[in-house]
């Protein structure tokens, strides 16, 4: 497993990937900075919407990063040259799962310069507002952030497996980041009577990055935090289970 | 190939040093290297990198680079490497480590001649140390500088398997015969029942009959001139054993 994930990082730095998707970030950051009427406190606990843009940004990474072995004929090479697929297949989500956590503490890191250069000292990080501070509330939405990319990542790599094309799964993963949460929400208003089951499906599982902070959210998500938490790791692995049987009858 | 990389869904058993290869297991290829079908290599990364991802010796690595004639173009960034480079880059993978069994498909593909002899060479020397080549290719006059057993395979049945020494016999299977009197040595022939032909001014006969015929032709007093094997072309044999096979 070592070998695989060691073979895996070399890659994954050498194709620049991660740098063009902290720079996506960036860029993504500066724009809603820049383009927002106000810097107002919930604008930072979101890391100036940062939380929406990591899932996106690993979705694409992650199928891209697999999709390339395709591409680039050399899947074939990584299959005999290692012992068993699931090494390949797990040392791949390791990595890309690795990656989104690197994403967010990038996300953090930038939160703090950005307030300081847009905001001064308007803001002061740790001092209490309803109970929580403006840091607390930071890391515990960049957390959902983190549990909403494991789902994500299981996501990215079954629907690589399952439609063979990035563009499809770059798509999906743009629908789910700005459409889902309302899709989810009018679904469970139109069959009010089917809530209890709607609640569970996929596309309320972004309420996670929010819902930390913004307790309100519970009554549209219909799910309590702890449920968001369990819902998104079991989805991630059923996703991930899902994503590694299509891998492995896939022929190359 | 595919299957013995355990690349392939498949019925029955392929073992390599007694360990069996299957399709999700395939600890018993450790010690193998292969080229299938394209060089596997990652545009984004420099040959050496490429080399570097699998390589266990750096010393081996440097070898490898320098007996393929690869040094100029090593460092630079593979996706803008030509075919042949890229085709002596991907053949350079599947000799890193020292493999015991090394599979290659079409491995002259796009190689000009001083690459072609090279990668021979490098083949030759491999294999006088112990690696087992298993080679594909449709250039049989390449296949046959390095080869040292044949297997011809038609609609996924073996119908050769054999070294080369014993595939070699069928070549000689027919003799030249010139004699000082061909006329005679026909009537001698005929009166003996033995198989020949009459080509321009020389006679066609059996490899397993020329001994009889010396014997007979030393009988009635007439002189050999010329008796020698036609060595019939490589590709001509494959391809009377393929007719010979599809009926």
């Amino acid at each position: 497993m070592g070998k695989s994930l060691k073979e895996e990082v070399y890659k994954f730095n050498h194709e620049k990937i991660s740098i063009y998707g902290l720079l996506v970030l960036l860029c993504a950051m500066l724009y809603n900075i820049l383009t927002s009427k106000a810097l107002d406190r919930r604008f930072l606990i979101y890391g100036f919407d940062a939380i929406e843009w990591i899932p996106l940004i690993i979705i694409t990474v992650g199928s891209a990063f697999f999709a390339m072995e395709y591409k680039n004929r050399t899947i074939m090479m990584m299959m005999y040259k290692n012992s068993s697929k699931l090494k390949i297949y797990l040392a791949k989500f390791l990595v890309i799962f690795f990656y989104s956590i690197v994403l967010t503490v990038a996300a953090i890191l930038l939160t703090f310069l950005f307030s300081l250069i847009f905001t001064g000292n308007k803001y002061d990080w740790l001092a209490t507002f309803n109970g929580h501070s403006l840091l607390s509330d930071l890391l515990a939405n960049m957390l959902g952030a983190i549990i909403y990319s494991f789902f994500i990542t299981g996501l990215s790599f079954m629907l690589c497996m399952l439609t063979r094309n990035n563009a499809v799964v770059v798509c999906i993963g743009i629908v789910l980041a700005f459409f889902g949460a309302a899709f989810s929400s009018a679904l469970m208003k139109a069959f009010p009577s089917a809530v209890s089951i709607i609640k569970w499906n996929p596309l309320s599982m972004i309420f996670i990055s929010q819902q930390f902070t913004r307790s309100s959210l519970m009554s549209t998500s219909h799910l309590l935090n702890s449920e968001l938490i369990i819902a998104n790791i079991a989805y991630g692995l059923i996703f991930a289970v899902l994503g590694y049987y299509l891998f492995k009858n896939r022929r190359v | 190939m595919k299957t013995i990389l355990g690349l392939m869904k498949f019925t029955g058993a392929i073992t390599i040093d007694t360990k069996s290869v299957t399709e999700n297991d395939h600890h018993a290829l450790s010690n193998v290297g292969a080229l299938i079908e394209h060089p596997a290599i990652y545009p984004f990364l420099t040959g050496c990198q490429n080399l570097e991802l699998y390589a266990r010796e750096k010393a081996d690595l440097n070898n490898l680079v320098s007996t393929l004639g690869m040094k100029s173009y090593i460092n630079n960034k593979s996706k803008g490497y030509s075919l042949g480079m890229k085709q002596k880059l991907g053949i350079a993978i599947a000799l890193l480590n020292h493999p015991k069994l090394v599979i290659l498909d079409e491995p002259m593909n796009g190689l000009d001649i001083e690459a072609t002899i090279a990668v021979r060479k490098l083949i030759k020397q491999y294999a006088d140390q112990g690696t087992a080549f298993l080679i594909s290719s449709h250039v049989l006059s390449e296949l046959q500088k390095v080869m040292t057993k044949v297997v011809l395979i038609s609609s996924g049945k073996i119908i050769v398997n054999q070294e080369i020494e014993k595939f070699n016999e069928i070549s000689r299977r027919k003799y030249k015969v010139i004699t000082e009197n061909n006329e005679a040595a026909m009537r001698i022939l005929q009166n003996n029942s033995i198989a020949y032909s009459l080509q321009d001014d020389y006679l066609t006969v059996n490899s397993q009959d020329i001994f009889q015929i010396q014997d007979e032709l030393f009988e009635h007093q007439i002189h050999l001139e010329e008796m020698a094997p036609i060595e019939a072309n490589f590709e001509q044999i494959v391809v009377n054993i393929l007719d010979k096979e599809r009926g």
